[in-house]
């Protein structure tokens, strides 16, 4: 074996392992590290206290709302959807990087102001139609300056992330996870359990086309290394 | 009490152990079972939360910032710029990646064992490790029913070209493909650090300091003997709660990026001058295919298998499905674009192109607690990427994709060959290709002489006694698999070298 080349620092008294009573805290912590839960909430109670929403202005929400109107698609109608992500994205930002975070409300301002400084009309982009608003964006985002491209794509990531998040839009593009998520919980209990593996658990086929890809070139075999 | 969180600090600020531990991802984790259990009072000092499996949830409101760096924010400087992703909370990065247990390739561990002159670095020492690390995680190819359609078609693709395709080890138990390993497994089916190894630190008595960030080590009479955090308020995140942690020994597994941060504010690592230099990442670029066919890639486990026809390239292929929140914001378009593609989300695959390094980076300090991170990819990258990118399309349309979304910006769309063959590295600048990556790896190298490594064959700084490194940044090279299993052997093999240390100076004391 190797040895450092550096010097064992002074000796201290034997201190004795953990006591029982620890040990039994750490085996109870340490079960309930792996426990599973069917509830697999949005908002799970695991004591963990979110930060408030990051501090903007009146007018700094607005150039946002603005932007977040020119970025989300028409449709599906979903209620109040300006104003959840507005909170969802100023929920993330304190635990970004303060520069970052204040990075962001600088991209806010800039694309609010863009139809002014890219001589477009005489207003904000707030004040402008979704679909006008919209095609400036895209107009930006082809720009050759590196920076006013950036800042396109940093705003539609934030804004983006969060809409495809919302119930409503997941239920509209009919990625509902939660009955999957549920089953497939309760599936591996009963396999941990010993229980045996059913025709109903295989995950597809979901066309003719990849059954027929099935068909005809197998799988490997399921197996240890 | 075993497990501590902000409002604990009140209450008690200093503490004691054997062993301080900077860190509970698969590195720092793995250390501190293997302390713990042989007989050591070792105490965790973890950033982020403490999230158990039952809040597990398909949700990226809340999981993002709960269990994300800088809620998933954290980006590589250069040209390209490259996002990256890294785990902040009780399990690090483990909890959020897709848990493939490959072993480090035995040309990689020869090379390490003549850079660190230390024959456990070697295959053949290595070995039993990773015997070890495999058994820990339960490292084993998927079960059938956890398989789904967007795994069969990149599989039987690679067949029907005639491509090798393997299927991965991972560090799975059981796992029936709930595909949320993004947001953490709610089944407790992927063997994270914080169902593996960490639950047998607990038992053996450890405690984790969680939502506290390591701001600085002390120093006494030139040995490490302690750190120094910083635990924010949980509503403001402004005000700070300063906590101190001594111990015999210092391990800092704080990831590759943030163990050199921690590290260049103590100004070591100078022999060399290495400390945070071998910054290695495997970047690697999406393309996301279209089908005219159901494939819900959302249900089954991600990445059943890798394409490694192009090993000998340094190219690998993998399906690493998405949930919409992050394929969303990953597309080129907004508005009613944006949706239209993502009507087609059950008939969607992502999948990428990872190319090993063949250059390095740098982690220096920045500015207000935050690590610069440079890496440039090589004209040598670039066309292997380009090229990675027109064999994976080949495969998609051979299996009766529609439409691809490749990732080089102004040349995102292609519907056939015809497109794809229009990227070439004359059409596409490489500040437009589209990169990201979760395996940041090699800051603090090993090596057998204090003149091009930080840190000696223990693990310990040649130029500060008493701290070591047990995480991804000791990497002397790049491995070209994915990481986790070599960084579990490697922190195996450093808390094991330490606790014979400290038990025998125990033993020689008593």
């Amino acid at each position: 074996m190797a040895r450092a080349m550096t010097p064992e620092g002074p000796e201290r008294p034997a201190r004795p392992r953990a006591p029982r009573a620890m040990e039994d805290i750490g085996a109870r912590l340490a079960e309930e590290m792996s426990r599973t839960s069917e509830a697999l909430a949005r908002h799970p109670a695991d004591g963990w206290v979110f930060a408030d929403p990051y501090p903007m202005s009146r007018d700094l929400v607005g150039a946002f709302h603005g932007l977040i109107r020119a970025v989300i698609p028409s449709a599906p109608a979903v209620p109040d959807v300006e104003v959840r992500i507005e909170q969802q994205v100023r929920r993330m930002m304190p635990y970004m990087q303060p520069l970052v975070a204040f990075g962001f409300t600088l991209v806010l301002r800039a694309l609010d102001l863009a139809p002014l400084w890219r001589g477009r009309a005489p207003r904000r982009l707030r004040d402008m139609t979704p679909a006008a608003a919209s095609a400036l964006l895209e107009e930006l985002e082809r720009s050759r300056i590196g920076p006013v491209s950036d800042m396109v794509v940093a705003a539609r990531a934030a804004i983006l992330a969060p809409y495809y998040d919302l119930d409503e839009v997941c239920a509209h593009i009919d990625y509902q996870p939660l009955s999957f998520m549920r089953d497939r919980i309760a599936l591996r209990r009963r396999l941990v359990g010993g229980g045996a593996v059913r025709p109903s658990d295989l995950i597809g086929p979901y066309s003719e086309q990849v059954a027929t890809l099935v068909r005809d070139v197998p799988e490997e075999p399921e197996g240890a290394q | 009490m075993s497990l501590y969180r902000h409002a604990d600090y009140e209450r008690e600020r200093s503490f004691h152990a054997d062993v301080v531990i900077v860190g509970t991802g698969a590195g720092g984790a793995a250390a501190g079972a293997v302390l713990a259990e042989a007989g050591l009072d070792v105490i965790f000092v973890e950033e982020g939360g403490y999230h158990p499996t039952s809040s597990f949830n398909p949700y990226m409101s809340e999981s993002v910032p709960r269990l994300y760096r800088d809620a998933g924010t954290t980006a590589i400087l250069g040209r390209p710029p490259i996002p990256y992703m890294e785990g902040r909370c009780v399990g690090g990065t483990t909890v959020i990646n897709g848990g493939m247990a490959y072993r480090a390739p035995d040309d990689v561990l020869v090379g390490w064992e003549r850079l660190t002159g230390d024959a456990a670095y070697g295959p053949g020492g290595m070995a039993p490790l990773f015997a070890e690390v495999e058994a820990t995680i339960s490292a084993r190819r998927q079960r059938p029913e956890s398989i789904g359609d967007d795994n069969r078609i990149m599989h039987l693709g690679a067949k029907k070209l005639g491509w090798k395709s393997e299927v991965n080890p991972r560090a799975q138990d059981h796992c029936v493909g709930t595909n949320n390993c993004v947001l953490g497994c709610p089944t407790g089916g992927k063997q994270s650090a914080l169902v593996s190894t960490m639950p047998r630190a607990m038992r053996a008595g450890a405690r984790c300091l969680t939502e506290l960030r390591a701001e600085r080590l002390i120093v006494e009479n030139g040995r490490c003997v302690g750190v120094v955090g910083r635990s924010p308020d949980p509503r403001t995140r402004r005000r700070f709660t300063e906590v101190t942690v001594r111990g015999d020994a210092v391990v800092v597994a704080a990831g590759a990026i943030h163990t050199p941060y921690l590290l260049l504010g103590q100004r070591v690592g100078r022999p060399s001058r290495q400390l945070g230099r071998n910054f290695l990442c495997h970047p690697n670029a999406k393309v996301m295919a279209f089908y005219p066919f159901d494939v819900k890639a959302w249900q089954g486990v991600s990445q059943w298998s890798q394409v490694r026809e192009f090993r000998n390239e340094g190219i690998l292929f993998a399906e690493n499905m998405i949930p919409p929140w992050p394929a969303g914001a990953a597309m080129p378009w907004h508005g009613d674009a944006s949706m239209a593609l993502l009507e087609r989300y059950n008939q969607m695959l992502v999948t990428g192109v990872l190319v090993e390094d063949s250059t390095t980076g740098r982690v220096t300090r920045g500015p207000l607690g935050m690590p610069l991170t440079r890496y440039d990819i090589t004209d040598w990258d670039f066309h292997r990427f380009v090229e990675g990118v027109k064999r994976l399309s080949e495969l998609h349309f051979a299996m009766g994709a529609d439409m691809l979304v490749l990732p080089f910006r102004g040349l995102h769309v292609a519907r056939s060959m015809d497109d794809v063959r229009k990227v070439t590295v004359d059409t596409v600048k490489r500040k437009h290709i589209e990169l990201f990556t979760v395996h940041l790896m090699g800051t603090a190298r090993l090596g057998a002489r204090p003149e091009d490594s930080v840190v000696d064959p223990n693990g310990q700084l040649w130029d500060l006694p008493g701290c070591y490194v047990a995480d991804a940044s000791l990497f002397p090279t790049a491995v070209g698999v994915n990481p986790q299993v070599t960084i579990m052997a490697l922190a195996y093999q450093v808390g094991r070298r330490l606790a014979d240390r400290l038990l025998g100076r125990r033993a020689r004391a008593a």
